[in-house]
């Protein structure tokens, strides 16, 4: 594998000479960070492997990561992604944003590496944690809705229904056809966005907003935005459980296809027009053995259950907790707008 | 006036509440807010957790602007909620009847769940100052749930040094330390299957318990029922052999540690309970005074293996 032209195992070497850009390394993760800056110039060729011995998500929106034996590459921060790949090669090519990393880790297999990756992105190159939400359809929309944590999806051209949810309090997201629209539905009160395209400068003006992005590679929307939709029909269940690990960083949008949404539920992908319903902050994935994952996620109703993915099947095996939690709960808001959670015995 | 105030001395927020001084001291049980019928609670209750009066930290709090690049200020978000235990005055922790903490632990686990699901919070810290000796406000038996909206500097601590233990041995300090515990035994005050309740090797305080998961779990959320259900047993033979060795009301700092979730190295968190007492005999008191304060670093004035060993006899029957 070659990084910015330069062998891969040249960038552990101390020091390494005439290089250009900033480096910094993580022994505690076994991990070298690579920093660039925006530049004016087209986009270049960052990384280049060997097609046959080298892995990477088969969707191409997901194409930030590269492995082979031991040594994953992996970027955020690039615009202009380009990949190439013909018989024996592949080649990435890209161009900074105001800040770009690429991130090289050395470790024993696919999952520890990636979820070094992501960890090195959120601690060294300050990436902020992200919650998914869910995005609704107006037919699944109904009293259930938890307006914290779900958007009901409409079009820009349903402008006035768009008027009339926001009115019952309901959070409404709204799919734009071009920039020109936001500031028009930031008016009246849409703070959630799907766009094609994504511009820095509307972070600031629009702080309170929530932007979701369609039809781009993980390395731009990473830190940019606070979502990505992405199709997930070919992929296979471990490409399922490895892509999950960027939920954490960035939510990717996914509709229910060939996977139930329970299992993109307690994995966290951001939900595109069904309802998520456990807080996937505390699931865990962890390696079993060979080609057995091991999921252990926290379900709507408070109790622990696990999910094994074996990658050689094609479905997911649960394990159930037997006993639902006793109590009932009940929440007043008393006059000064404070909640009182009232816990009584009894099934919920 | 409510905010947070940056200490660049330390580098950590300091939470600036003037609402937290108007809070009743002590008040009899005629005038306790929060009985069946106090100000708080006028309606039958069994149990609850709801946001305070005199918080510390607020949903929507005030807007704020720094005094300057040096001064630097922040809205103060977060939750503060107080946590009834029961609706029964006279009560504490080691009286309690022992499915009533079963469901008590069941509710931190809810309030864990719900709490860590605001986009504000970073970390939900639950605890217990029983007894004015600990500062303790009310003495109608409940707790408290902060959720952060940063993640304060001992807590840091600990995550730092879950990391540097796990980057130097590729373990869990708390799972290493547990097998090492249950076979020498000579800390161990409790035990049971999923459970271990010691004086650490590394206590601070005369007295001080920890309650440690044998498996290793991030957050209270994580545990089964059986795990839950033991977590209650051990609550209470702690704290019923904290009132038994003196033979009073034992008074105590219990806090309970989870992994800030939000955090991508969450995972290498386990999951703890630490009881703080400040009694160093049945008289005297171990104050948090100018050294430990000021610096961090602590003297036990009782050996760990001693203390240990003067808990492992008081006996409890009462479960």
């Amino acid at each position: 594998m070659k990084v910015l032209d330069n062998e891969v195992s040249k960038f552990f070497e101390n020091p390494l000479q005439d290089v250009g850009f900033s480096l910094k390394k993580i022994d505690s993760k076994n991990a070298v960070v690579v920093k660039l800056r925006r530049s004016d110039e087209k986009p270049f060729e960052i990384l280049r492997c060997n097609r046959i011995s080298c892995w990477s998500f088969s969707e191409r929106s997901l194409k930030h990561v590269f492995m082979e034996n031991d040594t994953l590459v992996g970027f955020a921060g690039f615009e202009e992604v380009r990949i190439e790949e013909d018989a024996e090669q592949v080649a990435v090519f890209a161009k900074p944003l105001v800040e770009a990393f690429i991130v090289i880790v050395r470790g024993p297999d696919k999952l520890n590496l990636l979820k070094a990756f992501y960890e090195v992105l959120w601690s060294e190159c300050n990436f902020p944690t992200k919650i998914p939400k869910s995005l609704l359809m107006e037919d699944s929309l109904d009293e259930t809705l938890d307006r914290r944590s779900a958007f009901l999806l409409l079009s820009s051209n349903e402008e006035e229904k768009v008027k009339r949810y926001l009115k019952k309090g309901v959070r409404v997201a709204v799919k734009l056809e071009s920039w020109g629209e936001l500031q028009r539905f930031y008016n009246v009160g849409v703070r959630c966005f799907l766009l094609n395209d994504f511009k820095d400068e509307y972070r600031e003006r629009y702080a309170d907003c929530f932007f979701i992005l369609q039809k781009a590679n993980v390395a731009s929307a990473l830190a940019r935005v606070d979502g990505l939709i992405v199709t997930v029909k070919e992929f296979s269940l471990e490409e399922i459980v490895l892509a999950s690990l960027v939920n954490r960083l960035l939510p990717l949008y996914v509709s229910v296809e060939r996977f139930d949404s329970k299992l993109l539920d307690v994995l966290g992908f951001g939900a595109f027009g069904w309802r998520r319903c456990t807080n996937s902050i505390f699931t865990r994935i962890e390696r079993e053995r060979e080609r057995i994952y091991e999921i252990s996620y926290v379900s709507e109703s408070n109790v622990p259950g696990r999910v094994w993915i074996d990658v050689s099947k094609d479905s997911p095996e649960w394990f159930f907790e037997q006993s639902e939690t006793s109590l009932r709960k009940q929440t007043v808001e008393r006059e000064d707008g404070r909640y009182f959670h009232f816990y009584r015995e009894g099934v919920s | 006036m409510l905010e947070l105030r940056y200490n660049p001395l330390t580098d950590e927020w300091i939470i600036v509440s003037a609402e937290t001084q108007k809070r009743p001291v002590q008040p009899s049980q005629q005038s306790c807010p929060i009985c069946v019928g106090g100000v708080e609670l006028p309606e039958e209750y069994d149990l609850v957790s709801f946001e305070n009066r005199f918080p510390a930290l607020k949903r929507n709090p005030p807007q704020v602007s720094s005094e300057s690049d040096i001064f630097m200020k922040e809205r103060s978000f977060g939750i503060c909620e107080v946590v009834v235990y029961t609706s029964k005055h006279d009560v504490a922790l080691p009286g309690m009847p022992l499915r009533q903490i079963e469901k008590l632990v069941e509710m931190w686990v809810d309030r864990t769940v719900e709490l860590f699901s605001h986009e504000f919070v970073e970390y939900v810290f639950i605890f217990e100052n029983r007894g004015k000796e600990v500062g303790a406000s009310l003495s109608h038996p409940h707790g408290q749930i902060y959720a952060f909206p940063f993640l304060p500097k001992r807590i840091l601590a600990k995550v730092e040094a879950f990391s540097k233990w796990h980057a130097q041995r590729g373990s869990c300090p708390v799972c290493d330390v547990v097998a090492e515990e249950v076979k020498i035994k000579k800390r161990v005050v409790f035990e049971t299957g999923s459970f271990v309740s010691l004086v650490p090797f590394y206590a601070r305080f005369p007295f001080e318990v920890h309650v440690y998961p044998k498996r290793h779990v991030t957050s209270l959320p994580e545990l089964t029922s059986q795990e839950r259900a033991e977590l209650a047993k051990h609550l209470k033979i702690i704290t019923l052999k904290y009132d038994g060795l003196y033979g009073q009301e034992f008074p105590y700092m219990m806090m309970f540690f989870q992994a800030p979730m939000k955090r991508l190295d969450a995972e290498l968190f386990h999951l703890h309970v630490e009881f703080n007492p400040p009694k160093r005999d049945k008289d005297k008191i171990k104050w948090m005074a100018s050294v430990e304060t000021g610096t961090w670093a602590f003297i036990n004035p009782m050996v760990p293996e001693q203390a240990a060993e003067m808990l492992r006899k008081v006996e409890v029957n009462e479960l």
